[in-house]
């Protein structure tokens, strides 16, 4: 027999009890309100645990409005019947106590990071491979937009710049508009859905239409195998990752137009810029066209990182997003030696002349 | 609906039990470290399993705060189960879901054919869809939160009726709207003064007394001479408004009319934004049990039940509810209901 306190499920009020447990049931003695002596059976299979401290604990019986007792910890736990043990994740950390909380933080910060770093980004490639064309075109015409908008565009160069790409069979099904704009910094990106656009200062340097041949081979090797688009979806789930865990949901649907400056800083893993290289390289051969473009390519930003270096300037905006590696580099001029089918091209020569001149440095 | 008014039996408290109706508080022994290890394994489990345990994570949190949260020394108890919380949660997402599934397609097929029309059918719809939601949200929320509460067996209880409360939220809305705003405090007041007022612990009923007009300047003067004194009358602001809600709420048992009160200053309110601030922006969000466990002192310390309130003597009332639809609604709308 033991001290208990018992709530008959209609009044607030807590009758000092006595709790015996038997075999298959419990017995609970009270006096109510006119000193009578009451007796109540619990069935042990209708028993129910509430909440427990390592104090006290509650247990419920019987039907809505529940009656409820309120019993030492330590006492009630011998007698306790199997199916009301506690097996929720709560009485797990209260077993586990420090090591546990450590434990499930640790798992948490591992899980978080290894879905940020190692399964996200796959996963949303893998799915821009889904998207349809036609979309695709849409948010890449409306993402250009935001982009170009504080730029001005060389129209004249602009005309010319798409004469040249006519000449050149890039065998993609991305109807390909570039568009050359004034700026001081040294690029070039592609915009999913077939927008492509070339700074000025890019075009100044080159001094071979193959070079120029090249760079949009490489450009629309990022649109075809959809490479912005996958890193943006890559970025944009990160975010929302990153939104799902602070549950801050509202600023999901806003992100993609707002964050379409970051086009200009989508890194472009080495992969990527391996597979855009591959297609230039097969369009120039495809094209009849010198791959060692691709290679003077190459060098001419190389050049320009170095001059730039040594003036103390930042590394030009082009390589900062399409990674240079030496690697790239030497595949490049491997299959330029290999190749035998290269030919004169005095149609782009011509244009590309005329596209020079609309360019010249003031 | 049906009610539980088998116990209605006035019950005689002449027995070994005296009255007990001194004004009390609540007091609130949660401690962070704890609540956080209810927190930090919520978050796994609930990015584990892509968000599904979240209903299982909330109760665990509420049963926390519920058993730590006490009155005459006997605690509160949350019966509410991830279980049934679960089912309110997949009826909430094909809810809302739903909504932005018809507003889509309609906009959609607004753009497709440039009908304008259709584009101000799809935002009519949206609007309407929220107007439709809210307070089936806070109804739902209210009914099934309240059933699920109790103390030494004595449940809570919603009493409100759904249609009524829609009605009033729908007319409040359209005037709020017509008035740019003007009438948002008449709103809520009356949004306070009918759910409050058909909040039940067992026989003890609640009411709101409050008055659309002192809200109106509470807040006019709340917003004006906060941006007048660049923030700091902010404060000030909080203490009027927490002071409005709990001196207008009063408690009906038997023929006796309860008051609370809240006597928190203003450096009080201060002290409890400010850390709440560095606590929960300054960890990334890990914070957050420290910050509700303050917010829970700072209310249980500061709120007193006035003269009246016979603990002995609350007689059970309220029929059983298991519904969990509006308590997920109103998260995923962040109504921000207790």
């Amino acid at each position: 027999m033991t001290n208990a306190t018992y709530f008959n499920g209609q009044v607030s009020k807590g009758f000092e009890a006595q709790w015996t447990p038997h075999n298959g049931y419990w017995i609970i003695q009270y006096y109510d309100d006119f000193y009578e002596l009451q007796t109540i059976r619990w069935e042990i299979s209708d028993i129910m645990a509430g909440d427990s401290t390592p104090q006290k604990s509650t247990f419920r019986y019987g039907e809505f409005p529940h009656q409820s007792l309120l019993l030492d910890t330590q006492i009630a736990a011998p007698h306790l019947p199997e199916h009301i043990q506690n097996h929720t994740v709560d009485s797990w950390i209260q077993n586990n106590g420090l090591r546990g909380v450590l434990m499930a933080t640790a798992c948490l910060v591992g899980l978080v990071v290894s879905v940020y770093w190692f399964i996200l980004p796959p996963l949303a490639e893998r799915s821009a491979q889904f998207m349809p064309m036609t979309y695709e075109k849409q948010l890449g015409d409306e993402l250009f937009e935001k982009l170009t908008a504080d730029y001005t565009i060389n129209e004249e160069a602009t005309t010319i710049i798409n004469e040249f790409a006519q000449e050149i069979d890039f065998n993609t099904d991305y109807d390909i508009r570039i568009k050359v704009v004034e700026s001081d910094v040294v690029n070039a990106f592609a915009v999913p859905g077939g927008n492509i656009v070339v700074f000025t200062p890019l075009l100044q340097k080159m001094d071979r239409p193959e070079q120029l041949a090249a760079l949009l081979g490489h450009e629309v090797g990022h649109v075809t195998h959809r490479h912005s688009l996958k890193s943006l979806f890559r970025t944009l789930s990160r975010y929302m990752f990153v939104s799902l865990l602070t549950s801050d949901l509202n600023g999901v649907s806003t992100t993609l137009l707002d964050n379409a400056n970051t086009l200009f800083n989508l890194q472009y893993s080495r992969e990527l810029e391996e597979e855009a290289d591959q297609t230039a390289l097969e369009t120039l051969a495809d094209n009849h066209i010198d791959q060692e473009g691709c290679t003077e390519l190459f060098q001419i930003l190389k050049k320009t990182t170095e001059e730039e270096d040594d003036l103390g300037l930042e590394m030009p905006a082009f390589l900062s997003t399409h990674p240079l590696t030496d690697s790239r580099i030497e595949t490049a001029r491997s299959a330029a030696l290999q190749q035998t089918n290269a030919e004169k091209q005095p149609n782009l020569e011509a244009i590309f002349a005329r596209l020079q001149k609309t360019v010249v440095e003031e | 609906m049906s009610e539980f008014y088998t116990y209605t039996t006035t019950y005689t408290p002449e027995g070994n039990n005296p009255p007990n109706t001194q004004p009390k508080k609540l007091s609130f022994t949660g401690e962070g470290s704890k609540l956080f290890g209810i927190y930090i394994v919520n978050m796994l489990l609930t990015v584990v399993t892509l968000g599904f345990y979240y209903p299982w994570a909330k109760a665990a949190n509420l049963r926390y705060l519920y058993q730590e949260t006490a009155l005459d020394n006997d605690h509160f108890t949350f019966h509410g189960t991830g279980k049934e919380m679960f089912r309110g949660f997949i009826k909430a997402i094909l809810l809302i879901f739903g909504l932005y599934l018809v507003v889509g397609l309609i906009s959609y097929f607004a753009t497709k054919t440039g009908i304008v029309l259709l584009s101000l059918l799809s935002f009519l719809v949206l609007m309407g869809g929220f107007m439709y939601l809210i307070p089936l949200a806070i109804h739902g929320s209210m009914k099934y939160r309240l059933s699920r509460s109790s103390w030494r067996g004595i449940h809570f209880g919603y009493r409100g009726d759904r249609a009524t409360l829609m009605k009033e939220f729908f007319i409040g809305t359209i005037l709020a709207m017509l008035t740019l705003g003007l009438y948002n405090s008449w709103l809520i007041t009356t949004l306070y003064r009918y759910v409050i007022g058909h909040i039940r612990f067992g026989n003890v009923a609640f009411s709101f007394e409050g008055k659309g007009a002192d809200f109106f300047v509470i807040n006019l003067k709340g917003v004006i001479l906060s941006i007048i004194t660049l923030g700091i009358y902010m404060f000030w602001y909080m203490k009027e408004r927490a002071e409005f809600l709990v001196h207008n709420t009063k408690m009906q048992q038997d023929d006796r009319t309860i008051d609370l009160h809240i006597d928190a200053q203003v450096a009080d309110y201060f002290a409890l934004f400010i850390g709440n601030f560095f606590l929960v922006a300054f960890t990334l969000g890990l914070g957050t049990p420290w910050a509700i466990v303050r917010t829970m002192e700072f209310y249980t310390r500061y709120i007193t039940i006035g003269e009246g309130l016979d603990t002995n003597s609350i007689r059970q009332t309220e029929a059983d509810y298991r519904d969990a639809t509006g308590e997920d609604l109103s998260d995923m709308m962040d109504l921000g209901i207790v």
